[in-house]
């Protein structure tokens, strides 16, 4: 293989050479229960609340 | 390349693969049906992907896949494969618990996607129109953009609340959420500074164009390639004989002076390579400059010259033809660097021009939009984005008709070649040109041949309709949006009726097809 067909054939070969977006597939599990901002319409409550789960 | 509506809900459903339709509970995933496309459906416990993609002639079909549950690491390795595929693709993933949902696109934007995710849904399609059937209003920002004469590649579209799913990109949703990825931006403008290709260049250049155009599974009658008579159409017309043997052609004549340098040049590419070709007169199928709705929706950014191409894409598919291939793409593929700079080209005065006329139809509000900067564009992309864009013109009509683009001088890899090549490969198209007078012989594209073009045709048109349309536009609709001066649109049609210049043209093609677009919105 003389330079210029490697060249080409590097430019083919590269596992991403173009930028896909490489993440794994998406964790199975779901959370159930999160912190979560309380809603803006009751603001004299604690700022911070447990969704529950 | 797929259409879908699902009730986020109905992701944690079991997914059923039947009768071309993957169906859970009430939602549904049709794959475009074309024999270009495979579709590949895999599951693990709990996860699943749906891909529908390009066939590649080098790749095993994983269609068989749809029965069976994968592993976790098999699940991964096909994950990643899909990913990587050579060919376009657009791709589902799916977690049921949470009901999480993963929409990608592949590197080719060959057909896009739209998308409309709500809190509870998401609703995808090949075909903005679909999009039309509910109360729709449009996006000021794009349509301020596409008025001016800018072509945004953008996730945002001429529809509130629609994102095209562009090259790369990922959507994820889930109840309540969705977000949208761009991709990290891809400079192919890296030239050579050494002298690596000189030499070799026009060979390397064949045996890519012709890798390129061999990916794709088909037999020579089940392709039809659009010729011009220009040296990009002609270019792909000598790949694809030489990887299939006799394919179709089919092209569009010009009327006036450019017409029988057109027919003569046709001839000469046809006879040499042995086409089938087929032809219309552009008089015979002016497009319509009628601007109140009819049943078959229309839309801003589309191709103009559409009965003509109807007509040439009917008789495609009604011979059995399902590849269309085209030279899009050919005239972004050998750049000329900035310290290249030749004599400064006229195209740019013209763009010029016709921005300055451009910026006096809009109204201030629409002016200061366009100055705005555009912070959510698409970033740089494997493929030129004006490329893009014409696919997002055309695919549409072309699905449609049951044919699947291939634009060879768009592929990625010919494309970064081509940008590094040094300047000798890339000056007036050299590594083009040499390899159209291997194929075709010198004779075709003498030194000082002239690109035939349609300019002429739309301003003479309007020209001759501008009674009709005067009388159309005592209303607008775009005026009524703010976005236009009713009384600078009428100023403009005045003009081009007059002077059928092409600067002036220009922005007033793109108002009168965007204010049908509007028309037609409920």
């Amino acid at each position: 293989m003389n330079t210029l067909e490697a060249k080409i054939e590097g430019a083919v070969e590269e596992s991403n050479p173009f930028a896909i977006q490489m993440d794994g597939p998406m964790q199975k599990d779901a959370v159930t229960g999160a912190l979560e901002m309380k809603p803006m319409g009751f603001p004299q409550d604690a700022r911070w609340y447990y969704s529950g789960g | 390349m797929l259409k879908a509506e699902i009730a986020l809900r109905d992701l944690s459903c079991a997914p059923e693969w039947r009768d071309g339709v993957l169906s859970l509970g009430a939602s549904w995933i049709r794959p475009h049906a074309h024999a270009a496309l495979e579709t590949l459906f895999a599951h693990t416990q709990g996860q699943w992907i749906f891909v529908v993609r390009e066939r590649h002639a080098g790749m095993p079909s994983r269609e068989d896949d749809a029965h069976t549950t994968l592993d976790a690491k098999a699940f991964d390795e096909l994950h990643r494969a899909c990913l990587l595929w050579p060919l376009d693709y657009v791709m589902i993933e799916v977690a049921q618990a949470g009901h999480r949902i993963k929409l990608r696109s592949g590197m080719y934007g060959a057909a896009p996607v739209y998308c409309r995710s709500t809190t509870d849904a998401l609703s995808v399609s090949w075909d903005l129109a679909d999009f039309l059937a509910a109360p729709a209003s449009i996006d000021f920002d794009i349509a301020s953009v596409f008025l001016a004469q800018g072509s945004p590649y953008s996730a945002q579209t001429i529809l509130s609340g629609v994102t095209l799913l562009t090259e790369r990109a990922v959507i994820f949703a889930e109840p309540g959420k969705a977000r949208y990825h761009y991709p990290a931006a891809v400079e192919t403008g890296a030239r050579s500074t050494a002298s690596t290709f000189d030499g070799d260049a026009d060979d390397a250049f064949e045996k890519l164009l012709h890798g390129v155009v061999s990916a794709r599974p088909a037999e020579g009658e089940r392709i039809a390639v659009e010729l011009s008579g220009g040296m990009d159409s002609a270019t792909v017309a000598c790949a694809l004989t030489s990887a299939f043997g006799k394919v179709a052609s089919k092209g569009i004549l010009l009327s006036g002076e450019e017409r029988q340098p057109q027919v003569a040049r046709r001839e000469k590419i046809g006879q040499r390579l042995g086409l089938l070709d087929d032809t219309v007169d552009i008089d015979a199928y002016l497009p319509t400059l009628d601007l109140q709705p009819g049943e078959r929706k229309v839309y801003p950014h589309a191709e103009l010259y559409l009965e003509a191409f109807d007509r040439l894409w009917g008789a495609a598919r009604s011979e059995g033809r399902e590849l269309l291939f085209t030279g899009v793409g050919g005239d972004e593929l050998f750049p000329t660097y900035q310290d290249e700079a030749e004599a400064a080209s006229t195209g740019s005065e013209l763009v010029e021009q016709a921005r300055h006329h451009a910026t006096r139809l809009l109204t201030p509000r629409a002016q200061a939009a366009v100055r705005a900067s555009r912070m959510f564009d698409a970033p740089a992309s494997p493929i030129p984005v004006s490329s893009l864009l014409a696919s997002t013109c055309q695919a549409p009509h072309l699905l449609r008709h049951g044919l699947w683009p291939v634009n060879p001088l768009s592929d990625p890899r010919l494309v970064a070649f081509c940008h590094r090549l040094p300047h000798a490969g890339r000056h007036r198209r050299g590594a083009m040109r040499r390899y159209l007078g291997r194929h075709l012989g010198a004779d075709v594209f003498p030194p000082d041949y002239a690109k035939e073009t349609f300019a002429r045709v739309l301003p003479d048109l309007i020209s001759r309709h501008e009674k009709q349309l005067a009388a159309q536009l005592r209303e607008c609709a775009l005026a009524d949006h703010g976005l236009v001066d009713h009384g600078a649109a009428l100023a403009l049609l005045k003009e081009v009726a007059a002077t059928r210049g092409d600067a002036s043209a220009a922005p007033l093609i793109a108002f009168l097809w965007l204010e049908r677009f509007v028309r037609q919105l409920a």
